[in-house]
């Protein structure tokens, strides 16, 4: 019997942070009203940028001064959670749009993070790390974080979006984020490298992207059952991403709202 | 008069709940919960919010769990107990 057909997406060149929160929901849409296949695609962010959860304050979670005299972009996910700092070299991100009535198991959202974050796990095991999940929505080494990921749903479709952590700059992250700033500086580095770890620090070296990428196209076919096949946006997805890139992503008014 | 106060809960699992009141003559005048937990479907926290504003500060626990029952929101990260101590935490 032939495996169910998914998307593997080559991305067109990403512009700004803002631009691939376009692209993310214009593809949900574009899965959600039928258009397109289930849909997977991994890729490095396109520059240093703070990421804010959709409930998240500005003012109280980010530096503001800081990013905008280091040109730093701040932007506000559709996605719950936390705060993140992102660079280019630091790590690999993927977006996974899939149907809830695919499998029985992804309707409840706490189990699906554990059906979904499952490829990241096996793709860190075949590099050799010993990864498992924490729920909620967490991979970890030895307990440490490595992989954080946020899902939304919309009109039946499951949108989940993830970051393994490659190499960690820490003394930006602390200069972008407000954390804890009441504790001294030392133990706060400190604390964070106790439930923080990434690729680099496993391995001692960060593998090439193209590698990574396949390990985790594999796993996601294996844990889904599906074949990928090779494509591009559409016209319509395109052309999606663009709108919601100038009438929502970009505008201050979705990102600073909270 | 109004009175602006601000409290913030961390829940079993590390997630932050945050909420800012202003509160003016014992009535909720303007709310905003933010932090790091989930709601689905997101865009209820505004519908939360604007559920709380003019409730009297000594009901708002319960109002918080009367919404709460009222709708099909999935709170994934933190409790519906969680959002109703943090709230009620901030107005003490």
């Amino acid at each position: 019997m032939a495996l169910p057909s998914f998307r593997f997406v080559e991305l067109p060149e990403i512009k700004d942070s803002y631009h691939q929160m376009a692209v993310d929901e214009a593809v949900m849409i574009a899965v959600a009203e039928g258009k397109s296949m289930p849909s997977l695609y991994i890729h490095p962010w396109p520059e240093r940028a703070v990421a804010i959860g959709f409930f998240q304050s500005v003012e109280e979670e980010v530096n503001v001064e800081y990013c905008v005299q280091h040109s730093i972009r701040i932007f506000r996910r559709m996605t719950g959670g936390g705060a993140v700092y992102k660079y280019p070299e630091g790590e690999l991100n993927y977006s996974i749009i899939i149907p809830e009535n695919f499998m029985p198991e992804l309707r409840d959202i706490v189990t699906s993070y554990g059906v979904l974050c499952q490829p990241i796990i096996d793709a860190l095991k075949k590099l050799g790390m010993d990864a498992s999940f924490r729920p909620v929505n967490d991979v970890v080494v030895a307990g440490r974080k490595i992989s954080g990921n946020a899902q939304t749903r919309k009109k039946g479709v499951v949108f989940q979006h993830g970051t393994i952590l490659l190499d960690f700059d820490v003394d930006t992250m602390l200069n972008v984020l407000k954390i804890s700033r009441e504790k001294l500086k030392d133990k706060v580095v400190d604390d964070l490298k106790r439930v923080v770890t990434t690729v680099k620090e496993q391995l001692g070296y960060v593998p090439s992207f193209d590698e990574f990428s396949s390990l985790m196209r594999e796993s996601f076919e294996d844990v889904l059952g599906v074949r990928f096949v090779d494509g591009k946006l559409t016209p319509y997805e395109l052309e999606l991403a663009e709108k919601l890139y100038n009438e929502k992503y970009s505008t201050r008014g979705w990102n600073f709202w909270r | 008069m109004e009175v602006e106060k601000r409290a913030e809960k961390k829940v079993a699992g590390g997630k932050l709940i945050r909420v800012r009141v202003v509160v003016d003559d014992d009535k909720i005048e303007d709310i905003r919960i933010t932090g790091d937990f989930f709601m689905h479907p997101e865009e209820k926290i505004v519908e939360l919010e604007n559920f709380l504003k003019g409730v009297n500060v000594s009901e708002v626990g319960k109002a918080v769990e009367k919404w709460f029952s009222s709708t099909d929101v999935v709170v994934v990260g933190a409790s519906v107990q969680d959002f109703v101590d943090v709230v009620r935490e901030v107005l003490k």
